[in-house]
């Protein structure tokens, strides 16, 4: 099956901001997010014959940013998804206190289908087909995020 | 319109738009793959993976099975019984019917005996294969009192009791029970699933067996195997591992399954409910002694004078308010539908800055080293209480190092520097005496 190059181009040009919003979080700065961006794409051009067709090509180039990102983050350790999304935090915390602190506190699962919904700007069925989960179960969790943010801001969200 | 609009906002107004494609570095990094000392590294541990431990996990399991292997001339007696019992057990109709369970990051320890049990959240599932039909409802056993969420998926449109996207989404069930779904039966059916070994789950003696959800899989992403665990007193599936690349990529508790007969099961639409917001203020932090907390709580409690190596350093007291809103959406509205006031206390144990951890935006300031912080009163305000209120005796924990329990009808969270201290806390509440002092 394949992909060629000018697909790959195509979606870089068209995509490249959800990519480097998306995996800001898992990377730590917005920064070190744009090198995941390059390095992602670049391996998917080096391994573009090994596109099998079988889901989008998008959701493909997003499983091996991802690959990239956590990779990041080993320094010769061994570095697993959870224990990456458990550190994944805004990586700009200041320009909203109270919502960064409540983002770091999401359970893993909650927390990377906020950061795909409302970073990477993914549809939820593209989040189900990234996830390998269904467009319901996106749904139920993101309803559920947002209930818990809701609440820990309530919580916190407090004035002397 | 959404339930949680402002919160949208906020999120979406963090995305960063100061984006600078460059396709020309791609393409250098394609042609010249490896050239920073990072990439170098990962190269080789990739290297090192992709020959050595493709190559152990070969040897390992050509020794497993050569030694231990029953089937490995065909299948095998205790095969063949596992299978048809556990073909009788989950039925032949085209509806599944299951409950899940997922277990959450927080947990219950039960203070006597230190034994802790985890928080799960719950998903109900209605899958049809045949009219392509799919309705989850999921709990969480940490919000009780809310409402479940639900979501009807049909080929023609879908309804759900709070707000989502404008469909309609095709229904598409969680991949690792679709190819349950799909492969378990014909698996069992066909004899391409074989017993991999036997454990205990809670308490039951499983039989794990293994089996292709794609035969001739080959997509580097795909979970193309899965591993389920047969209760061997039911013969009914309590667990499913959904292995990719040999390793467990997810698994799924399964409180309960069945087949149903084809036009059955619960696809009734949702209704929409309103969704709830709170809004919570407290009013100056003022300083008083350990008397003056009793005064003004009557029943607080402390771990003593000191914990650990940590002196009382402060105790402070504040009024909690705490609003509760209604909020409807199309069209969008949103009414304050009660509102409770509460004199809450705090104890500190530890001399790090700042001494209070009533927690102000303006300056983002956590204490800053290890310490013991109480915070208690006789309601569970939203301020300092978490969803759920655990029985007496245990504390739910967030697996950090912030708890909450209730004791002597008090409502108490604890902060402490980390699990075991915390739960050295738990253990050592008692009222405090009327001879604590006054200053």
């Amino acid at each position: 099956m394949g992909t060629s190059a000018k697909e790959l181009e195509l979606l870089y040009r068209n995509r490249f901001g959800a990519f480097r919003n998306g995996l800001a979080p898992l990377c730590g700065s917005f920064e070190r997010a744009h090198d995941a961006v390059q390095e992602a794409f670049a391996r998917a051009l080096r391994e573009q014959d090994r596109f099998r067709g079988e889901g989008s090509l998008e959701g493909w180039v997003w499983r091996i940013a991802f690959r990239v990102a956590v990779d990041e983050h080993r320094d010769g350790h061994e570095v697993v998804w959870e224990e990456a999304l458990d550190r994944a935090a805004l990586p700009r915390p200041e320009r909203d206190r109270e919502l960064a602190a409540a983002l770091r506190r999401l359970a893993p699962r909650r927390k990377l289908i906020v950061f795909l919904r409302h970073f990477a700007d993914l549809s939820y069925a593209e989040i189900a087909e990234l996830c390998e989960i269904s467009e319901g179960t996106v749904a139920a969790t993101l309803a559920r995020a947002y209930e818990e943010l809701a609440k820990v801001l309530a919580r916190e969200g407090v004035e002397r | 319109m959404s339930d949680h609009k402002p919160l949208i906002e906020r999120l979406d107004a963090l995305v960063d738009r100061d984006n600078q494609p460059d396709w020309e570095d791609v393409v250098r990094r394609a042609e010249a793959p490896g050239k920073t000392a990072r990439a170098a590294r990962r190269s080789r541990r990739s290297y090192l993976a992709r020959r050595l431990v493709p190559a152990l996990v070969l040897a390992a399991a050509a020794l497993a099975i050569g030694l231990i292997a029953p089937w490995g001339h065909g299948r095998s007696f205790t095969e063949s019984a596992v299978a048809e019992r556990a073909l009788v057990a989950i039925g032949s109709g085209p509806v599944l019917h299951v409950v899940l369970r997922r277990e959450t990051d927080s947990s219950y320890i039960d203070l006597a005996s230190g034994r802790e049990r985890p928080a799960a959240d719950m998903e109900e599932i209605w899958y049809d294969s045949e009219r392509h039909f799919e309705h989850l409802k999921s709990s969480s056993e940490l919000i009780p009192d809310s409402e479940s969420h639900e979501i009807l998926q049909t080929p023609t449109g879908t309804w759900a009791s709070y707000n989502i996207d404008p469909g309609p989404h095709a229904p598409d069930i969680d991949p690792a029970l679709r190819g349950f779904f799909d492969g378990y039966r014909s698996a069992l059916e066909n004899g391409t699933a074989h017993i991999t070994g036997s454990g205990t789950i809670d308490g039951h003696n499983v039989t794990w067996i293994e089996f292709a959800v794609k035969p001739g899989c080959i997509h580097p992403y795909q979970a193309c195997t899965e591993r389920v665990a047969i209760d061997e007193a039911s013969s009914l599936p309590l667990e499913i591992e959904w292995l990719r690349e040999g390793k467990v990529a997810s698994t799924i508790d399964i409180a309960s399954i069945e087949t149903l007969p084809a036009g059955s099961g619960d696809f009734s639409k949702p209704k929409r409910l309103p969704s709830r917001s709170y809004q919570s203020e407290h009013g100056p932090v003022t300083s008083i002694t350990p008397s003056e907390a009793v005064e003004v709580l009557p029943g607080a409690l402390w771990v003593g004078k000191s914990i650990s190596t940590f002196q009382l350093s402060s105790v402070s007291r504040a009024t909690l308010t705490t609003r509760t809103f209604l909020v409807t959406t199309q069209p969008f509205s949103m009414h304050e539908s009660s509102m409770s006031t509460e004199i809450g206390i705090e104890l500190h144990y530890g001399n790090d800055s700042p001494a209070v951890l009533w927690w102000d935006p303006a300056t983002d300031e956590f204490p800053s080293g290890s310490n013991v912080v109480l915070q208690e009163a006789a309601k569970p305000d939203m301020s300092f209480w978490h969803d759920k209120t655990p029985p007496v005796g245990i504390m739910l924990t967030d697996n950090g190092g912030d708890g909450w329990l209730v004791k002597n009808g008090i409502y108490v969270y604890i902060h402490a520097s980390n699990q075991k201290l915390l739960l050295k806390a738990a253990r050592a509440l008692e009222p405090i005496p009327s001879s604590a002092g006054t200053g």
